[in-house]
């Protein structure tokens, strides 16, 4: 199955684990301990593995060692990615650094008091962000279709005090069309991933790193048709602890999805030249 | 404002937003089936159904729309709440 099938990595006696470690070993520590649990998922996550590994050779054009090199430390900062989650969830922010590229966009929409409609995708840390944006006073609502992220969140929101990212998750009941149209009445930030999709949803296809793939349709189409300011954004780990936020504006015709699809996925090119470790789609994500 | 002005208000704006030909939206058809609608996709119909009529919608009430027919009654029991 080429699709997303769901389910992100990780569940909640994982982040109970990592939780502990941080709070009594320390975040260095708990990096440490990623050495292990990265080669363990290289070789008892086949499926994933391969995927990684193709995403490399094929993708990236990298030689095979190097494509093995870096599927493996592909997962370390995975890793790093989820502990950072968890120890800045858990009011441990002052530990980390960060920059903004594209700020002016985000505080033209605070200026014009407008909704913004934010399309990010599996690279870097984008669970991270409204910490990082506390000076815009504008909450941001992360759409989602993974229901194991509601267990996830239950849990990261009772060992903080106050949530920043809401969550609405896709359901059958459509309770998540008016949670997203509550959030655009409200002037505030509504973010989708614009890369994955489950089965039995609507798709698009566009090129992306030299062969074609499929998108979910829903967030392009959404996008494409509000009169809401679009923007595509990343937020991308670097070295010692620093975060670097990116934000570019989408410019497209107004009501062509696919030209919207086909900017983000040059803008995540992009991204991944200057990124390649910190694509994080566990499954074959071109295959047709 | 009638039935059938409700009728053709909303059959013109659905041809338009969800690109199908006015044939497919027939009043006893499935409106999800029909227009091809994915979960996503209620974003947009009940975004255009608030903005043509003035309404406002809830989850609750998409309970019981499954035919157009179904969808025209909730549109003018919204209306007749408001007049």
């Amino acid at each position: 199955m080429a699709e997303w099938e769901g389910k992100s990595k990780g569940t909640v006696s994982g982040y109970r684990i990592f939780i502990f470690l941080i709070k009594h070993a320390g975040i260095n520590v708990a990096y440490l301990l990623l050495v292990f649990v990265s080669f363990y998922y290289v070789i008892f996550s086949p499926r994933q593995t391969r995927a990684i590994y193709r995403y490399f050779r094929h993708h990236r054009h990298n030689p095979v060692i190097q494509s093995l090199i870096n599927t493996y430390r592909n997962y370390f900062v995975f890793g790093q990615t989820i502990i950072d989650k968890v120890a800045i969830t858990a009011g441990l922010e002052h530990k980390y650094t960060y920059e903004f590229d594209g700020i002016d966009h985000i505080r033209q929409l605070a200026k014009d008091n407008s909704a913004g409609i934010l399309i990010s995708a599996h690279v870097g840390n984008f669970e991270v962000s409204q910490y990082f944006m506390g000076e815009f006073d504008k909450q941001i609502h992360l759409v989602t279709t993974d229901e194991e992220q509601r267990a996830i969140k239950s849990y990261l929101s009772s060992i903080m005090a106050t949530p920043k990212t809401g969550f609405i998750v896709v359901k059958d009941d459509l309770s998540h069309v008016f949670a997203i149209n509550q959030v655009i009445e409200k002037k505030e930030m509504i973010c989708f991933t614009g890369d994955r999709f489950v089965d039995g949803s609507k798709t698009l296809t566009a090129e992306l790193l030299g062969q074609p793939a499929r998108f979910p349709a829903g967030p392009f189409l959404i996008s494409s048709r509000l009169s809401t300011p679009v923007l595509f954004v990343y937020v991308m780990r670097e070295r010692n602890r620093h975060y670097h936020l990116y934000a570019r504006k989408a410019v497209f015709n107004h009501r062509d999805a696919q030209a919207l699809l086909q900017a983000f996925t040059q803008s995540i090119e992009q991204i991944l030249a200057k990124y390649p470790l910190q694509w994080f789609n566990y499954y074959d994500f071109w295959k047709a | 404002m009638s039935r059938d002005e409700i009728i053709d208000i909303t059959n013109t704006f659905l041809t338009e937003e969800f690109e199908v030909e006015s044939e497919v939206i027939q009043p006893e058809a499935n409106l999800k089936d029909s227009l091809d609608l994915d979960s996503l996709d209620y974003v947009d119909l009940v975004v255009i159904i608030e903005s043509n009529f003035g309404i406002k919608l809830e989850s609750k009430d998409f309970t019981n729309v499954q035919t157009f027919n179904d969808l025209y009654d909730l549109i003018g029991s919204k209306l007749h709440a408001i007049a």
